[in-house]
């Protein structure tokens, strides 16, 4: 130790900076606020309770953080890929891994399987219809069609399947995930962002990138590796380790794949066709999108002048960028129910637009777009912003989905 | 802290008795605080937080298989917690944009507190879990290794790491002038 009296003012230092009055730990107002926890707990007096409750492989995955973290990190890409697709932001440090993801938005589909810590899952994507189907290995599905913004679950213990209408906000992607994937991989990668090394190799006869990270996570250190196709630049394979103390304590892969079709309903993913259909509406959300949606159309049509579909998705991010909430809620009928505290955190990220072009649906046209940065590199747009004119009596168009 | 009574006392809080829980509360209340407010950055939300994490705790005891894992066990439920309170609060990152809240003064420390707070935010997650546990309560490092699941020994060395980083930046931002290291 150098100088141990600065080692002593650091101590000081933080202990005035973050040090409190001691925080009281007061068990009798504990047990008064919370008499059903507590009823729960002295109900097992006498009683087995370990043997009562066992635990579940899932529960033991959701309520870890280790294996929680561990079984969340195979699924990083997939999770950035639903979230820049379904209109959600992705953190820009990662210039490589941004470049990737937006390869894979192209995919007309992606398949994924992910095998570890005793988990197994597999998960659809459909780019071009928001469709995101999620199967895990206890036999539950689930299927989300963010543009119609439903949601079903199949629950195999019942051989029910669930309808119910999606929060307006669950268009940022995954977010509503139980293993909460793109906040842990934006963590994960932050964490682990000072050791990545590139390298080259084979994988099933392509040639390939391998990205390898490592970091300190959770109490434990993570390693990720990613094979990505070196020529189309989309992820092919991810392996995941967790060791503790030197010893390998969790391993998981994911595999992906990008076929032309997938899952066109929750049907085809293996639930019996004799599944009972349950609906669960949250009426009360639904309302609020409606009234916003409702007001979106009054103000498009009253307006004087409506700018042509190319210049409204170009209104759209400008306004966005620029945190205008009231434009963004007329040009996308319905985002004002959106989460405003997340759309504040949006760094604002420069855009070229195509000329909007024609679609097989009536009604609808779609506006190409991409950053300015994609672009500039390939020459060509990425990403598209669909538009109707179905609810306007003018026939004005108006922004329903994106990516 | 002898690791045996800690698990006869999960032990006997799974099989119903309170009093025993009641240990375990007092025993890790300051330190489930502390790791809240380490990613809540708020000393009320994070001591809300505490309660939510014991209240749980009571409710689930009998499905920890790990008795001797009750301290990290407990963590986690903290930690999602916390992300549970950030997302209701509709943030959008975890642990990425609070900065801690600094105890308000009238003297000349106030600065120095708020470059200190700045230091702290600028470490990587575990690294904040660390030195917020140890300095919130002035934590002894066993409570803190238990907490974190990790050795004595891994407590000493990566406390004195993010304290290298705290320093750095203060050097940077001219608070100390001296060199700074640790053994």
């Amino acid at each position: 130790m150098k100088r141990p009296e600065n080692n002593e003012w650091l101590d000081k230092v933080l202990s005035e900076t973050i040090g409190s009055k001691k925080p009281r730990a007061d068990f009798e107002h504990f047990k008064r606020k919370h008499p059903d926890a507590v009823e729960m707990l002295t109900s097992r007096a006498g009683a087995n309770s370990a043997s009562r409750d066992p635990l579940t492989i899932r529960n033991i995955i959701m309520k870890s953080p280790f294996t929680k973290i561990a079984a969340a990190a195979v699924l990083i890409i997939a999770a950035f890929v639903g979230v820049r697709h379904f209109g959600g932001s992705i953190d820009g440090t990662t210039v490589a891994f941004a470049q990737i993801t937006e390869n894979m938005n192209k995919m007309p589909w992606m398949h994924t399987v992910v095998e570890g810590a005793g988990e197994r899952l597999e998960v659809w994507y459909s780019y071009e219809f928001s469709i995101k189907v999620s199967k895990h290995a206890n036999g539950e599905i689930k299927y989300k069609d963010f543009r119609k913004r439903v949601l079903q679950v199949y629950d195999p213990e019942t051989s029910t399947v669930t309808f119910s209408h999606m929060m307006p906000d669950a268009q940022a992607g995954m977010g509503d995930s139980a293993l909460d994937f793109p906040k842990l991989a934006i963590k994960l990668f932050e964490d682990a962002g000072e050791k990545v090394v590139q390298e080259t190799g084979k994988y099933k006869g392509r040639d390939v990138k391998i990205f390898k990270m490592s970091g300190f996570l959770g109490g434990m250190d993570m390693k990720v590796e990613m094979t990505v196709d070196a020529e189309k630049n989309i992820l092919l394979f991810l392996n995941q380790k967790a060791e503790k103390a030197g010893k390998l304590a969790m391993e998981a892969n994911g595999y992906f794949d990008y076929p032309e079709n997938g899952p066109e309903s929750i049907y085809d993913v293996g639930i019996p066709k004799s599944a009972k259909i349950v609906r669960s509406e949250k009426e009360e959300e639904k309302k609020a999108y409606d009234k916003a949606f409702e007001e979106a159309i009054l103000v498009i049509d009253a307006r004087e002048d409506w700018p042509e579909p190319h210049d409204l998705v170009m209104k759209y991010w400008q306004a966005r960028n620029a945190k205008n909430y009231d434009d963004l809620a007329v040009f996308w009928p319905g985002s004002a129910t959106w989460n405003r505290q997340a759309l504040e955190k949006e760094e604002p990220i420069e855009y070229v637009f195509d000329e909007a072009q024609s679609t097989e649906t009536q009604g609808h046209i779609i506006v190409p777009y991409s950053t300015k940065n994609y672009f500039g590199k390939n020459g060509k747009y990425s990403l598209k912003m669909r538009l109707s004119n179905e609810k306007s009596s003018k026939g004005r168009y108006y922004i329903i989905s994106g990516n | 802290m002898n690791p045996d009574s800690e698990i006869q006392l999960v032990e006997a809080a799974q099989n119903g008795h309170l009093e025993s829980f009641g240990i375990l509360y007092e025993r890790y209340h300051s330190s489930m605080v502390a790791l809240a407010y380490s990613m809540l950055s708020d000393r009320d939300l994070a001591e809300d937080a505490a309660q939510e994490v014991f209240a749980a705790a009571c409710r689930d005891i009998a499905k920890l298989k790990s008795k001797e894992k009750f301290a990290a066990w407990l963590a986690g439920i903290c930690r999602n917690t916390a992300r549970q309170m950030l997302r209701s609060k509709g943030r959008d990152t975890i642990l990425t944009d609070g900065q801690l809240t600094v105890s308000s003064t009238s003297d000349g420390d106030s600065q120095l507190r708020t470059v200190v707070s700045r230091a702290i935010q600028q470490l990587k997650p575990a690294e904040r879990e660390l030195i917020v546990l140890r300095y919130y309560d002035n934590l002894p490092y066993e409570r803190i290794a238990s907490v974190l699941d990790v050795s004595i020994q891994a407590v000493n060395g990566r406390l004195n790491r993010a304290k290298r980083k705290i320093a750095k930046y203060l050097k940077r931002n001219g608070l100390t002038g001296d060199d700074y290291e640790t053994s």
